[in-house]
């Protein structure tokens, strides 16, 4: 058997098993009663204000269709992805050197200490002040919200390794550069992709929340214009697309995360 | 004949001899019996059984398989001079057979006596005796690696670890010398906190001693002049593993090599390879240690040593966790590798059944400070089947043992009740 049809097959088995475990069912029944109960809640005559599940159904289709919605989804996402990525680059850079060496933690740390406890939304006037651009704004306060856990997670991690690990290295003769590589890397994985997973939830937070304060675009600005305009269906339908891209990023995570990881795949 | 004093004299003539106890001396004349050979005669060849010692009274006994003299280590490429000894193997715990031979040039007359009972003799006469005894194993253990080219002598020379973290030292371990001869299965018994695995990471490296000095091969590895460096000439199989989770298992095997720059990739997998097919783990080798028995990763832990071609194999309770039969798989695939390649090997344990069954010498250590009390000579042939544990022999020397030790134990575990009192 080639490489690429057991690959197939194991994704098929792995579906497969999937559909048959009762767990994914469960799952599915749960997100059904939700809406049932809503539905129903509507019939009797609760939540006027909040259209049903029936509404919902029938106006979704053309705010998609409106122009725009498309491009919300793609400069949120920009948004996320480029605070992320630029906290996640200093803050592994910056934890790895001080997950290295004392003398810089003991530095650094007591600093990050003050720092890590302002939310990222506290940092949104004096952001709007300093950056020339909203964008550069919104992209910023992302970067904040990522940065603290990742660097913890980090911190944390290298901080976790087995003192055997190390000593089991040093005596198979690596070298420092072996080391770092070999064993402070791969050690500290598992913890740095749980940085990255609580970091990506957040940053979709933050961003939400910049874009609907001082935003012309994206999914947060969507749903607070929606608001504005009292579009009820186009609210909601700002709510799901946050869940759904939230969720979707944790999802691309994992992944990463499993193929980053090789030895924690079950 | 020789009379009593003629005797005495002779031996009093060797230089390690003379620094035993005259008690010593007195009683070697005594029962010392005179043997002449002729020329051209054998007085042992080599991989003889060693079972007596020799001091030459006249004549010419030359060792062909000494290469060259090396007069620190008191080895010489022929015996010529009165009172000189030779046939050392058997003055030395638990030595099977002989390394070298001997034979008469010409007509030689020599003072014998059983190597066993020489030991005995010495122990007998308390701290000088032993001393002395320790001095001439040690002579030995440096001749043994010159002669038999043999690696992995390991002597730790009045060890001492005080820890003083906060001001209040804390004496781990004091006073503690032991010698390993190169491919010996020396085991270290003891209640747990009584420093056994502070001697272990002293011989590791991964620890400072704070008075004594360790060598292995007669080069300084730990002594408080240096800082101790971890190597691959001394590999650790630790007490809950320490495979990287990370790698595969092939990648955990050769990994070192690779990094010492011993072998290249392609080198080290087929060695790799080679190696896990002699222990029949070749199905494996894709496999990562999360998805392995603990049995199976300390097997896999212990071929990984080996692989590293170290002169010391350190084994810090490595079966500690295990079940009950688990254990005995993974004590027969330990013994299989060491008949396999006889690399020496000290054994960390608490467990005193399962060091008598692997070991060739147990060594009791007990606590507060922690040092040697007590030896166990382990003489069960090689290789030692399972059934072994049933048998008569076995379990009269564990009875032994235990008999020996439980008086330790018991000695230190009231000196530790007054110290908490």
């Amino acid at each position: 058997m080639t490489a690429g049809s057991e690959k197939a097959s194991l994704l098929w088995v792995r579906w497969s098993s999937r559909l048959r475990s009762p767990v994914f069912w469960q799952g599915l029944l749960g997100i059904a009663t939700f809406f049932a109960v809503w539905q129903i809640a509507r019939w009797i005559g609760w939540m006027t204000i909040i259209p049903s599940p029936v509404e919902l159904a029938a106006g979704i289709p053309e705010e998609i269709e409106r122009a725009g919605y498309w491009q919300n989804w793609v400069d949120s996402g920009r948004r996320v992805f480029t605070g992320f990525g630029i906290a996640a680059l200093l803050a592994i850079v910056i934890g790895v050197a001080m997950g290295m060496s004392n003398r810089l933690r003991a530095l650094i740390f007591p600093l990050f200490e003050i720092m890590r406890p302002i939310p990222p939304l506290a940092w949104l006037p004096l952001a709007i002040l300093f950056w020339p651009s909203s964008e550069l704004t919104m992209i910023f306060l992302t970067f904040i919200g990522a940065f603290f856990p990742i660097l913890l997670n980090i911190l944390v991690g290298i901080e976790k390794i087995d003192p055997r690990y190390k000593q089991a290295a040093l005596s198979l003769g690596s070298s420092r550069g072996a080391m770092f590589r070999r064993v402070m890397m791969p050690g500290a994985l598992p913890s740095l992709f749980t940085g990255l997973t609580i970091a990506i939830g957040i940053t979709w937070e933050v961003v939400i929340a910049a874009e609907m304060a001082s935003g012309t675009n994206g999914l947060g600005y969507m749903t607070w214009d929606s608001y504005m305009t009292h579009s009820m269906v186009g609210i909601v339908l700002g709510m799901l697309s946050i869940g759904l891209a939230g969720m979707a990023s944790s999802w691309v995570m994992r992944l990463v995360g499993e193929k980053a990881m090789p030895w924690r795949r079950r | 004949m020789l009379t009593k004093d003629q005797r005495r004299t002779i031996l009093g003539s060797n230089r390690h001899l003379n620094r035993m106890p005259t008690g010593v001396i007195d009683a070697i004349a005594e029962q010392a019996e005179v043997l002449d050979f002729a020329k051209g005669a054998v007085i042992f060849n080599r991989k003889d059984s060693s079972v007596k010692c020799y001091i030459l009274v006249s004549g010419h006994v030359s060792h062909p398989e000494v290469q060259a003299a090396e007069e620190q280590f008191s080895i010489a490429r022929e015996t010529t001079t009165q009172g000189q000894l030779f046939g050392w193997a058997a003055a030395v715990d638990g030595l099977p057979e002989r390394i070298i031979s001997a034979r008469c040039d010409v007509p030689t007359r020599v003072l014998a006596f059983d190597g066993k009972w020489f030991q005995d003799l010495c122990r007998s006469h308390g701290e000088p005796g032993l001393r002395a005894l320790q001095d001439l194993v040690r002579s030995y253990a440096g001749h043994e690696r010159k002669i038999g080219g043999r690696h992995g002598w390991l002597s730790l020379r009045n060890v001492q670890k005080v820890y003083d973290p906060l001001g209040k030292a804390t004496v781990a371990v004091d006073g503690c010398s032991i010698e390993i001869r190169p491919g010996e299965f020396c085991a270290i018994v003891g209640p747990s906190g009584c420093g056994k695995s502070t001697l272990l990471n002293a011989v590791a490296g991964f620890d400072t001693i704070t008075d004594g000095e360790i060598l292995l091969d007669g080069e300084c590895i730990n002594s408080t002049k240096i800082m101790p460096k971890p190597g691959p000439d001394r590999i650790v199989v630790f007490q809950h593993g320490a495979l990287f989770p990370w790698a595969t298992v092939l990648e955990n095997m050769i990994r070192g090599p690779i990094v010492q720059g011993k072998m290249t990739k392609a080198q080290a997998t087929k060695r790799a390879r080679e190696l896990l097919a002699q222990v029949g783990l070749s199905t494996i080798e894709d496999r990562y240690p999360a998805g392995m028995s603990s049995g199976m990763c300390r097997r896999v832990e212990i071929v990984r040593a080996l692989m590293n071609d170290p002169r010391v194999i350190l084994l810090d309770e490595p079966f500690r966790g295990l079940d009950a039969l688990t254990k005995t798989v993974v004590h027969n695939a330990l013994l299989d590798m060491y008949e396999m390649n006889r690399k020496t090997v000290l054994f960390i344990t608490h467990d005193l059944e399962e060091a008598i069954y692997l070991a060739d010498r147990v060594l009791v250590m007990t606590t507060r400070p922690g040092s040697i009390k007590q030896t166990i000579f382990v003489d069960l042939p090689r290789p030692r089947p399972t059934e072994l544990l049933g048998k008569e022999e076995f379990l009269q020397l564990k009875d032994e043992a235990i008999a020996a030790v439980h008086e330790e134990a018991v000695k230190a575990f009231e000196a530790g009740e007054r110290e908490m009192a």
